[in-house]
Order: structure tokens, then sequence, then C-alpha cells
């Protein structure tokens, strides 16, 4: 809840006092919970109620979909993508051939959780919003639209540069790029 | 055909199912006949499915305290 509130707000304190609002504003409705949503949906769609009135009342808030404009994986792209490769431009620089057999087990190790965590708090606000609400607390596409306030478009492009990033973080600590050379692409 | 740059920015749209009929089956043809891209594929869906509750920050326990005397405050009210 405090990421996800964290996206409206720069200030970590700020952002304590939305998630406490939050909680107050659920006992209080509680009774009156129509279970049209799942509860979860129903907890953060207030949560983001709470933090789009708060952020605005602090007049210093951008639009949730600008704030990562500028945040794209473009040094990953373009080590991933070499533009000027005379054989393989827009394919793979580094081939791994581990990719195919991924030991989905290695992802429970402490390491990679730590590297997990890690790269969470440091995604941008938006990003890190979007990715918590759908990989983390399970909510769909949609209740992440609803609760953000994003359109469909903006919160795929969110959701493409957490997952990228988060990926990205993942192949740091589990060493899944082996090769180097472009031409075991044959 | 779609190139491997394609399917890397393409990749989240085709696992949401937002990709267009054609799209989609450009993607799954390029995927088929490229292991690095259909490696990649399964590492951006082990990365989806790897991230659970222990990704998030600790919740801070003076936010906590707060949570539950606002919790008993309202409960005395009633």
């Amino acid at each position: 809840m405090l990421q996800v509130a964290a996206a409206y707000v720069p200030d970590r304190q700020v952002a304590a006092e939305i998630v406490q609002e939050t909680w107050i504003a659920v006992l209080r409705g509680l009774e009156g919970f129509e279970s049209r949503s799942s509860l979860r949906t129903w907890v953060f769609t207030i949560l983001g109620n709470c933090a789009r009135r708060r952020a605005k009342s602090e007049a210093r808030s951008t639009p949730l979909s600008s704030l990562d404009a500028a945040a794209g994986p473009r040094d990953e792209l373009d080590s991933l993508f070499p533009a000027n490769h005379p054989r393989w431009a827009s394919c793979w620089s580094t081939i791994n051939t581990r990719w195919e057999t991924l030991p989905e087990e290695a992802l429970a190790v402490k390491e990679a959780e730590r590297a997990i965590a890690q790269k969470l708090r440091s995604l941008p606000p938006g990003q890190a919003a979007v990715i918590t609400l759908r990989d983390v607390e399970g909510l769909s596409s949609e209740e992440v639209c609803w609760v953000l306030g994003l359109s469909a478009g903006n919160q795929r492009v969110l959701l493409h540069r957490a997952r990228l990033a988060m990926r990205r973080a993942l192949q740091e600590v589990l060493d899944w790029q082996g090769e180097t050379d472009p031409d075991a692409h044959l | 055909m779609l190139t491997c740059r394609q399917i890397y920015d393409l990749i989240t749209e085709y696992d949401e199912g937002s990709l267009e009929a054609s799209e989609r089956r450009q993607f799954e043809a390029h995927v088929v006949l490229c292991p690095p891209c259909r490696g990649f594929l399964s590492q951006m869906r082990a990365t989806r499915n790897g991230l659970g509750p222990e990704a998030l920050p600790e919740f801070p326990g003076e936010l906590e305290d707060s949570i539950v005397k606002a919790f008993q405050a309202w409960k005395a009210q009633r």
C-alpha cells in the first residue's frame, strides 16, 4: 500500500499518512461494502482516491502516467540490440543457451529475493505501483486502471517497463545470460 | 516477419492478450522459430510469477502502531 501511495506523493511520511487515512476510511465503509469487487480491490480503490485527493492538495503532484515517461529501458536496449551490428541488427546480441531451461526454483533463493525487493524500491513510482498491484497483489489490468486512474495503454507501458527492469535485475544475480557471441545465433 | 527487437517491445502486450489477431500470429510464428526470444518470454513469465509479498518493503512499525490506535479509537466510538 505504501508503494502505491508513494506513486502519488514523493514524501514517504505523506505516503504513510495516506495509508493510515485509507485504513480509517476502510473501517468506516466496511459495513456498506457490497462485494461488487473483491475486498482487496475495494481497499486499493479507496487508497487511490485518498492518494489522489492528497496529491492534489499537496499541489506538487504530476499525473501518474507522465511520471515515468522518461524512464524507458534504453540502456538495456543498446546492449541487447546493437543498432550497428553488421549482421544481426535487431537481433539479440547476447544469446543464452540456458534460457530454455529456466530454473524456476532459482527465484526462491535469498539473493534473488533481495534483488527483487531492492529493484522494486528503486523503480519509478508509477511502474512500482502498477507492478505491485498486478504481480504482487494479483489485481487484474482493469482493476489496476480503475485504482490508479490509468488508461489501458498506459497501464501496459508501465507494466512492460517494470517487468523488463525486474527481469534485468534477476538476470544480474542469477547469471541467466551466458554466451556473448552473436554468431552463436546460427 | 517481426524482428527480435519487436518481440522485446511486444512481449507484455502479448502476455496481456492485447495484440490484434494478426499481430499475435506473427508474434507466435517468430517465437516458435527463435530460441532466444522463447527464452526471453519464459524469463519474463518467470519474473512475473516470482514476485510475491516478500518483494514489498517492510511495513514501518510506527505506521502499524498508528493504524492500530486509529482502529481502537474507531472501535471505542461504536
